[in-house]
């Protein structure tokens, strides 16, 4: 198991996460957790830019809060109430729901113990769940590729990791320098190839390229395959019309239509509001809130919320005060989002104190590296183990 | 190919058409064109009225399936010449109690070179499938006329020069045993001519086929970007069109009569007065609208469906927060003139102060009833909006953001937006074309792309001029071929490097130019009582227009 | 492998330079179409039917020769202001794929050579309109590559140590004393110039004061004296008040950087994973020809080497260079917007290499969704070769003819027929455009 955890973790402490972590053999509550280890569901929602965490999780009674930010924190005005002293941006409704259900979770603080402000270098921490020497650094891999491979499909011959969108992949999901499936952009591409031809050019090859490109072709095919079937899956509740909700509703397809991987990405961006903060991050919230609404209502009339985890979070957070042209500047400790059937909600970790910010941003008490780690052993490996109760153990305060 | 119409254009609007000669049953629509086979020649040669290499795509497209169809029945301009030589008709068609069908109708010179054609060419056809002798007459002289039937593919008759199709046999029997002897149809005219009788379409395959147009009709889409002219052709009794090429032309006619009218009230009833600019020969384009927004907006539960009133509604509540308190259907938007004037123009940049590629800059002018309150909120709306796209941008990682700027120009103050500032001696890309201002001054909004054609807008406008009482109201667009040419010229390599990535092998700009650097584009509708007419037309037109 | 010590290439005369004489042997085996093919496929991107018969008529001396002499014909761009004025992010990709794509019978497409020298040192000199961010400052980039990087390859170190984009790429931009960044520095030995373990610590620490002094204000660069740390700098053993332009002309001097280039070459020109032999030789071959780029190429492209049966079709294709090949064997083109775009889904978009290491290449391209990316484009450019009356002369369409244009000199693949057979569906245009689509998807036509 130790050579394992070194590989999921990469650069975390050794002994912070310990052994401990790894004994949550039974389930812990079984409640409506009928999950079996290997069935569980892991998606990340990346939001590109560095989002606010402190216009997003509200710390209603500090007053620090409204002295550092007077434009920024009108929007505890129609708030949505979490826990004494804590709300949620007016934007977040469907998410507050899920909060009183229990189905949300809330880990306050985390980020890089030294703050990372560029982009491309915080970018590139979080995307690799590790640092890496500048030797290893033209190896592309990423945390949520690695979880992939490690965790296994669900089904023969699938991809091992799925994008929903039609850019380029970000790092995260690329596992051993091979980007993920990808589906995304326009549908209706060109028509799938005969298995017949597929195998008959495979059994052609020559030379050992040839064979490479030959079985790659074949990979090629059957994931075209999945797509055109999937892409015919009617949705079971109505969804939103915005770019997130298209893509996290091609994840909640092929989940439902078990595709196979057990790990799924989508990326939202324009998070980086260092101008007129309030307009912008107000309306980036409320395409997050309804697309993951919707994914929970689908997921759950499909059967897979209970073993299906979403993670929501961002490269870094922004700082405490806003700036001249109201908006926010690059910060550190943000909070990160985990919604799930089967997670048990709450709020988790050390909650920021606006009067001991270090260097004017909330610090990271919880480091994103071990953050990620916890959750692909516990949700993707661990045996029906609960991630609140690791969660717990992670981070006493909450 | 001469220009020659046959629709007159009078007070009283142009007549109708009498229909084409040896249409079967009760035609609900039908599209007539002269010389077919003369097409055919123009675009194997290129002789289109377009440029040469345009032509050249068009003639790539369309070349393997003509291919294809030459295959089949052998080679097409001959046949078409002895079928069709006059003229041919296609039209939908109802017989009494019956459902609509579709039929065709085709005109040659010479009944015996007529004959011999389709006698060749279903000959060649029967050959393709190994039986040459597949198509002989079923009715070798029957009302005058030879049967042939094509299986699946319906009946074949000729008479007298004149070939029919139609898909059942009924429709031709009905009219080749009423009448033996047959006017030639015409051959003079307009070389393309479609008619549609709407209501008698509509009450032959229900209005669900014509669901969509009537839909647009009810949406703020078709009623404010279209506008109520067009949009209401789709309600009119009867539809006509005419269509003509000239050498290096194409125009175009469309009358729709009788309408019927829940529109009415957004349309015109009389003609604009319309400001002059002093120096409108320099426009590359000029337009003028009649969008009653202000009538459609605060009247929205008349004019659009419940829910697209509710959407119209919230729009115009997020949208009133940069109004300054006013609420914008009554107090803004009612109080514009529903008369909107454009104009596009080139602006002359001192060097080292613009893009490398210069856009023609567009500005547009509108009356106004507006008091020191409503033109404080429409510029604070100005204001607004810029602000509102610099934070736009800049979430979507575009680190170029305007700055707001109040301006003079005599007496008259306007706000400005300005990109940011450039390097001495540099010179901005694309995004450098906008510099939006807006002024609100004697009665008139005026809102330009870029501040310099505002200035001189500001400076030409003459006072509002008297229509002529006996003027029809009019909508108009026009596009100045000179001007175009004129901006077009000195830009000519960067715009060809355009042109190019878009379309590879398509015509260069020089050959745009060519074609159309003497002449313009026009469209018009008129309002003529219980009508609408669109005229249109491109290209540069003969002596005479 | 054997590797020739005598030069048996003689020298031709041109306009009154000699032409150093080639160390490496010339080719002396089977002068077919396959390997006329091979060298259109390496040097070309590919090409259409009546290129390759010429080149193949001229035999490989002459081919080569001519290559590099259509390629000298065309380095500086006509279009480059047109370009810089239209200036946005998608025009500037446009045009370059444009250049990349022109059709055999135009100056440019007869050049193409210096386009696929020009990739191959934007793959070494790896810099990102994504940090960059000014689409010009690349474009500009690309265009000092294909002139200085077609002749004297430490003439074109020198024009990246002075280059917009890349001193705002690796943060040389604004670098100065006291504390210079050292990031450009040591990417220029460990990447550019010397390659890892050639140089140490220090040697980049006092590289770094060397590049004091630059920055970039809008599109200018510019140099301030003031900013410079003009003091003498021990590097690699000599010490000087070295600047950029003294560093770069010390770095090239460096035995380490002949190998540098020829290992470039190599792994662009031959095999994916670079191969030491081929490397030795070409390293002698530059110098014996004064570090010309264009004419180390030419006589790599006449040297028995290069027709060594163990480099065909022994390399992966990268995006641009399979849209490339399918669109020139076939004369068929999409609108260059629209190949960017696709190339850029597949994985390589132009002017964004992912890091300054540049693509990899090889084993690299080959995920699922790039492959379906690759087929959607072979879908579109089957549909407009279906349409092309130059693939269809007798009327009908002939897939072995369409195959012979991909492969030339290749036996027919055995599965010819199953494609040949496939069920026919609607309409013969479509049958036509799935049966060109599997040929064009093949697996040998994803190797070049």
């Amino acid at each position: 198991m130790a050579s394992r955890r070194d590989v999921l973790a990469g650069g975390f402490a050794a002994g912070l996460l310990g052994s401990g972590l790894l004994r949550f053999g039974a389930a812990t509550n079984s409640a409506t957790n009928s999950a079996t280890e290997r069935d569980t569901v892991l998606i990340t929602v990346e939001l590109h830019g560095g989002n606010d965490g402190l216009s997003t999780v509200l710390p209603l009674e500090q007053e620090r809060w409204y002295q550092l930010r007077p434009t920024l924190s009108q929007v505890a005005r129609g708030s949505h109430p979490l826990a004494p002293g804590w709300g949620l941006h007016p934007s977040l409704p469907q998410l507050a729901a899920a909060f009183a259900e229990g189905e949300l979770a809330i880990v306050h603080g985390v980020g890089t113990p030294v703050p990372e402000r560029s982009h491309f270098h915080a970018l590139e921490l979080w995307h690799r769940g590790t640092r890496v020497a500048r030797e290893e650094r033209d190896v592309r891999e990423g945390w949520l590729g690695r979880a992939g491979k490690l965790a296994g499909v669900l089904d023969a011959g699938a991809p091992t990791a799925l994008y929903a969108g039609g850019d380029i992949p970000p790092l995260s999901l690329y596992e051993g320098g091979q980007a993920p499936a990808t589906w995304g952009g326009r549908s209706g591409g060109a028509p799938v190839a005969s298995q017949a031809l597929a195998e008959a050019q495979v059994a052609a090859a020559k030379g050992r390229t040839h064979e490479l490109v030959a079985h790659a072709r074949e990979h090629a095919r059957r994931l075209g395959e999945r797509i055109a079937r999937a892409e015919g899956t009617p949705l079971l509740v109505p969804w939103p019309a915005s770019g997130l909700a298209t893509d996290l509703a091609r994840v909640a397809r092929a989940v439902h239509h078990g595709w196979g991987p057990r790990v799924y990405g989508v990326v939202l961006g324009g998070f980086d509001t260092h101008l007129e903060q309030a307009a912008s991050h107000e309306r980036l919230l409320a395409e997050l809130d309804g697309a993951l609404g919707a994914l929970r209502a689908e997921l759950t009339q499909a059967g897979w919320w209970s073993r299906t985890a979403v993670v929501v979070h961002s490269e870094f957070g922004r700082r405490a005060a806003e700036n001249q042209s109201r908006g926010t500047d690059h910060g550190n400790g943000a909070p990160v989002l985990l919604l799930g059937g089967a997670l048990g909600g709450g709020l988790y970790g050390t909650a920021p104190d606006l009067e001991q910010l270090v260097d004017g941003d909330v610090p990271a008490t919880t480091d994103l590296t071990h953050l990620q780690s916890t959750l692909v052993s516990c949700w993707l490996e661990g045996a029906g183990a609960r991630v609140d109760d690791a969660l717990r153990r992670l981070f006493p305060g909450g | 190919m001469h220009a020659l119409f046959l629709l007159l254009c009078s007070h009283q609007g142009p007549t109708p058409l009498p229909a084409p000669e040896g249409l079967l049953g009760s035609p609900l629509a039908y599209v007539e064109v002269l010389r077919p086979h003369a097409w055919l020649r123009a675009l194997r040669e290129l002789d289109l009225g377009l440029p040469a290499a345009a032509a050249d795509r068009i003639w790539g497209e369309l070349e393997p399936g003509l291919a294809d169809l030459e295959t089949a029945v052998g080679p097409l301009e001959p046949l078409m010449d002895a079928l069709a030589g006059e003229r041919a008709a296609l039209a939908l068609a109802q017989t009494n109690g019956g459902s609509p069908f579709v039929s065709a109708v085709l005109e040659g010179p010479d009944p015996a070179a007529a004959r011999a054609a389709i006698d060749g060419a279903l000959a060649h056809l029967g050959s393709r499938f190994g039986a040459p002798n597949a198509f002989r007459p079923v009715h070798p002289s029957l009302a005058g006329a030879t049967w042939w039937q094509i299986p699946d593919a319906g009946w074949l008759v000729q008479r007298a020069g004149r070939t029919y199709w139609a898909p059942t046999e009924q429709p031709l029997k009905e009219y080749l045993h009423a009448d033996a002897v047959e006017p030639r149809g015409r051959s003079e005219g307009a070389p393309l001519v479609a008619f549609a009788d709407l209501t008698r379409w509509r009450s032959a395959v229900g209005d669900n086929a014509f669901r969509d147009w009537d839909l647009l009709a009810r949406q703020p889409e078709g009623l404010l970007v279209l506008g109520a002219g067009l949009v209401g052709f789709m309600g009119a009794r009867t539809l006509e069109l005419s269509a003509e090429r000239g050498a290096q032309s194409w125009s175009l006619e469309l009358v729709g009569r009788g309408n019927s009218d829940p529109l009415g009230a957004l349309r015109p009833d009389e003609a604009a007065r319309p400001r002059q600019f002093l120096h409108s020969e320099q426009n590359l384009a000029s337009a003028l609208f009649y969008r009653d927004v202000g009538r459609i907006t605060v009247d929205r539960q008349r004019y659009l469906p419940a829910q697209a009133a509710a959407k119209m509604a919230s729009k115009l509540r997020e949208l009133e927060i940069f109004f300054g308190g006013l609420r914008l259907d009554e107090e803004v938007l009612a109080r514009l003139s529903p008369w909107l004037q454009i104009a596009v123009r080139e602006v002359h940049l001192p060097t080292g102060e613009g893009p490398a590629l210069i856009l023609p800059a567009a500005v547009l002018v509108v009356d106004t009833a507006a008091d020191d309150r409503l033109a404080h909120a429409l510029e604070s709306a100005f204001q607004g909006l810029v602000a509102l796209s610099n934070v736009e941008a800049r979430q979507a990682g575009r680190s170029r953001s305007f700055v707001l700027r109040t301006e003079r120009v005599g007496s008259v103050s306007y706000s400005v937006a300005v990109p940011p500032p450039l390097a001495p001696a540099e010179e901005g890309d694309l995004f450098y074309n906008l510099k939006p201002a807006l002024a609100v001054t004697d009665g008139c909004l005026v809102l330009a792309s870029h501040a310099a054609l505002l200035v001189d807008v500001l400076d030409e406008l003459l006072p509002v001029a008297a229509p002529s009482a006996k003027e029809l109201p009019r909508e108009f667009v026009h596009v100045s071929g000179p001007a175009l040419a004129r901006w077009a010229a000195p830009q000519e390599a960067t715009l060809d490097l355009l042109l190019s990535l878009i379309v590879p092998d398509g015509p260069t700009v020089a050959e745009w130019m060519r074609w159309f650097g003497g002449g313009s584009l026009s469209l018009e509708l008129e309002y003529a009582p219980g009508q609408l007419h669109l005229r249109g037309s491109v290209g540069a037109l003969e002596s005479g227009r | 492998m054997k590797r020739a010590v005598e030069s048996t290439v003689e020298s031709t005369v041109e306009s009154g330079t000699r032409r150093p004489l080639s160390t490496l042997a010339p080719a002396r085996g089977p002068w077919n179409s396959a390997a006329a093919g091979h060298l259109a496929r390496r040097a070309l991107f590919g090409c259409g039917p009546e290129r390759l018969q010429e080149l193949l008529e001229l035999g490989p001396k002459d081919a080569a020769a001519t290559l590099v002499a259509d390629a000298r014909a065309v380095l500086v761009d006509p279009q480059l202001a047109a370009a810089e004025a239209l200036g946005t992010r998608a025009a500037v990709e446009a045009h370059w794929m444009a250049r990349i794509l022109a059709p055999d019978s135009t100056p440019v497409g007869r050049g193409r050579l210096a386009e696929r020298i020009a990739l191959l040192w934007h793959n070494h000199f790896a810099t990102s309109v994504v940090k960059v961010e000014d689409s010009v400052l690349m474009l500009r980039q690309i265009d000092t590559l294909r002139r200085t990087g077609a002749g004297d390859a430490r003439a074109m170190l020198r024009s990246m140590v002075q280059d917009g984009a890349m001193l705002v790429w690796l943060d040389g931009d604004g670098s100065r004393p006291p504390t210079p960044n050292e990031n450009l520095a040591r990417e220029l030995m460990e990447l550019f110039a010397l390659g890892r373990g050639n140089y140490s610590e220090s040697d980049v620490k006092e590289a770094a004061r060397a590049l004091t002094g630059w920055s970039v204000r809008g599109r200018h660069v510019e140099f301030a004296a003031s900013r410079h740390d003009s003091g003498d700098k021990n590097i690699l053993g000599a010490r000087a008040p070295f600047d950029a332009l003294a560093l770069a002309s010390h770095l090239s001097e460096q035995p380490h950087f002949a190998r540098r280039v020829a290992h470039r070459l190599v792994r662009e020109l031959l095999t994916d994973g670079g191969d030491e032999q081929a490397e030795a030789v070409l390293e002698q071959e530059l110098h014996a020809q004064d570090f010309d780029v264009l004419g180390t190429v030419q006589a790599l492209f006449a040297s028995e080497l290069f027709y060594d049966l163990r480099w065909r079709e022994a390399k992966v294709a990268g995006p641009v260079e399979y849209l490339a090949r399918c669109s020139l064997a076939l004369g068929v083109f999409l609108p260059p917007f629209e190949v960017a775009q696709l190339a850029a889904r597949a994985g390589q978009r132009l002017f964004a290499p992912p890091t300054v290491e540049g693509w990899r290449g090889g084993a690299d391209w080959m995920h699922g969704s790039a492959l379906l990316v690759r087929r959607e484009a072979a879908w579109a450019l089957a549909q407009r070769a279906a349409s092309s009356p130059a693939l269809r002369p007798e009327g009908e369409l002939n897939l072995s003819d369409v195959w012979i244009r991909l492969h030339p000199g290749a036996p027919a693949a055995v599965w010819l027929d199953k494609v040949a057979s496939m069920a026919s569906t609607a309409s013969r245009r479509e049958r036509d455009a799935r049966r060109i689509l599997e040929l064009l998807d093949a697996p040998q036509t994803h190797l070049m």
